[in-house]
């Protein structure tokens, strides 16, 4: 196979895997832009971890309504359960729903919370009544410790979270840089191809050449070869003319008897026969 | 000199003009019933001691705006309906650069005023058609509008939705 060929299929490979690995670079960097975005995800800890807050808040409130001068009213008191409920939607719901999916053990606590809040709302209606305040107190101390807990359960599902992120983004980096590798490989294979083919191409011309000056050298031979045989057909033609015109003129002399009658018939006819030959000889001659 | 038409007119025009201007200046109103917003700080219209008292039909009368998105809150898609930022800020006549939201358990975040401009934003009165209780981020909640841009879907963003809203003050 000629090596021109050889360096056709070579480089048509090559840009097959150049547009390939284009592709799938293309695409990685689509995904790290999505793995980029998750980075900053949903801060569910500190949303968890203010269910404690607001739940001490609660505590206190309650407390401070229980004391003479306290400055605390009922509906300050249902207020702080309010915005416990509203923690309880946010616990159960969205991102945070995870935690409790992924342990059941920190469902069964929000189950619980839920069901303290439905005991404190109706100790809450009646929290002037002795007892009432100090139920409420009890019942939010049974369910404090496992709040903690679900805010630990929180942080820690976070942390793997971000830490499987930054894996997948570290991941997609590398295949990045495989590729992009890839690319240079492929680049400079390319160069190196079209290298070896105008090496090829500058053979085959420096041949093309040499071949090109001998037909030359041949044609010039070849025409002056030519040449020279018209020249000596020319000159022969007219040396022949010369003699030629004397047998024409003196046989027709003869033939036509101008000088007085033939002493022998046979010569006239003779003379014609040298007419003729001669007038044959006169036309191949003409023709060059 | 002698009162020219020309001279009346534009008489009639500064004076309509400075007329419009004062009207701007109390729009506002006072509440009827249970005040659910008070805006403070570097506000030009007010309608008790430097502040601006809203209650809800007030809000809802600025005129509401409304879109769906998913939230880090809830499974499905949600939608809002409120005032957009935007038109709270021109109706108090907010001139600093950000406020401070304040809710009633004390968290707070601070937003430049060209968010307002900005993103689709709103105070939420109303969740998926229903006004929303205490019990459910209410009775106000900022809200962005996260589906339709990418770059709101992130913890700054988050952070500055404040729910159950009791103030905010404009620096």
């Amino acid at each position: 196979m000629a090596p021109l060929r050889i360096i056709k299929i070579v480089l048509a490979v090559t840009i097959a895997a150049f547009a390939i690995v284009g592709v799938y670079l293309s695409w990685t960097i689509s995904e790290r832009q999505k793995a980029l975005r998750e980075v900053s995800r949903y801060d569910s800890v500190w949303a968890a971890s203010q269910a404690l807050t607001e739940f001490n808040r609660l505590a206190f409130e309650v407390a401070a309504f229980t004391m003479p001068d306290g400055g605390v009213s009922q509906d300050d008191v249902q207020l702080r359960l309010d915005i416990m409920y509203n923690r309880l939607g946010i616990l159960r719901r969205g991102d945070l729903r995870e935690v409790g999916e992924r342990k059941p053990e920190q469902k069964a606590a929000i189950d619980e919370l839920e069901t303290a809040l439905g005991e404190i709302q109706s100790l809450v209606e009646r929290l002037d009544q002795p007892g009432a305040a100090a139920g409420v107190l009890a019942r939010l101390k049974s369910v404090g410790g496992r709040m903690v807990r679900f805010a630990a359960a929180a942080n820690q599902l976070s942390g793997e979270q971000v830490a499987d992120d930054q894996q997948r983004l570290l991941a997609l980096h590398r295949t990045f840089s495989l590729l992009a590798g890839g690319l240079v490989a492929c680049g400079i294979a390319l160069i190196a191809l079209l290298f070896c083919q105008n090496r090829v191409v500058k053979r085959a011309h420096r041949d093309l050449s040499r071949v090109t000056d001998d037909l030359r050298v041949a044609k010039e031979a070849a025409e002056g070869a030519s040449e020279a045989k018209s020249r000596f057909l020319a000159t022969m033609s007219h040396e022949l003319r010369t003699p030629l015109n004397a047998i024409i003129g003196f046989s027709e002399i003869i033939a036509l008897e101008r000088f007085g009658p033939a002493v022998q018939p046979r010569y006239r006819e003779y003379a014609g026969d040298i007419l003729k030959s001669g007038r044959n000889m006169f036309e191949l001659v003409n023709d060059y | 000199m002698v009162n020219s038409p020309f001279r009346r007119s534009l008489a009639a025009m500064l004076l309509g003009v400075l007329v419009s201007l004062a009207a701007n200046a109390a729009p506002l109103g006072q509440p009827a019933e249970r005040a659910i917003l008070t805006v403070s700080g570097k506000i030009t219209d007010t309608n008790k001691d430097g502040s601006a008292v809203f209650d809800r039909a007030m809000l809802e009368g600025l005129g509401m705006m409304s879109f769906v998105t998913s939230t880090p809150w809830y499974q499905e898609k949600v939608k809002f309906e409120g005032v957009s930022l935007d038109r709270l800020m021109t109706a108090v006549g907010a001139s600093g650069d950000r406020i401070v939201v304040i809710a009633l358990n004390d968290y707070s975040a601070e937003l430049p005023i060209a968010d307002a401009k900005k993103y689709k934003v709103m105070l939420a009165l109303k969740r998926d058609g229903e006004y929303m209780s205490v019990r459910d981020k209410g009775p106000l909640f900022i809200v962005y509008d996260f589906d339709s841009d990418p770059d709101l879907r992130n913890q700054k963003f988050y952070a500055r939705s404040v729910w159950q809203i009791a103030r905010i003050e404009v620096k």
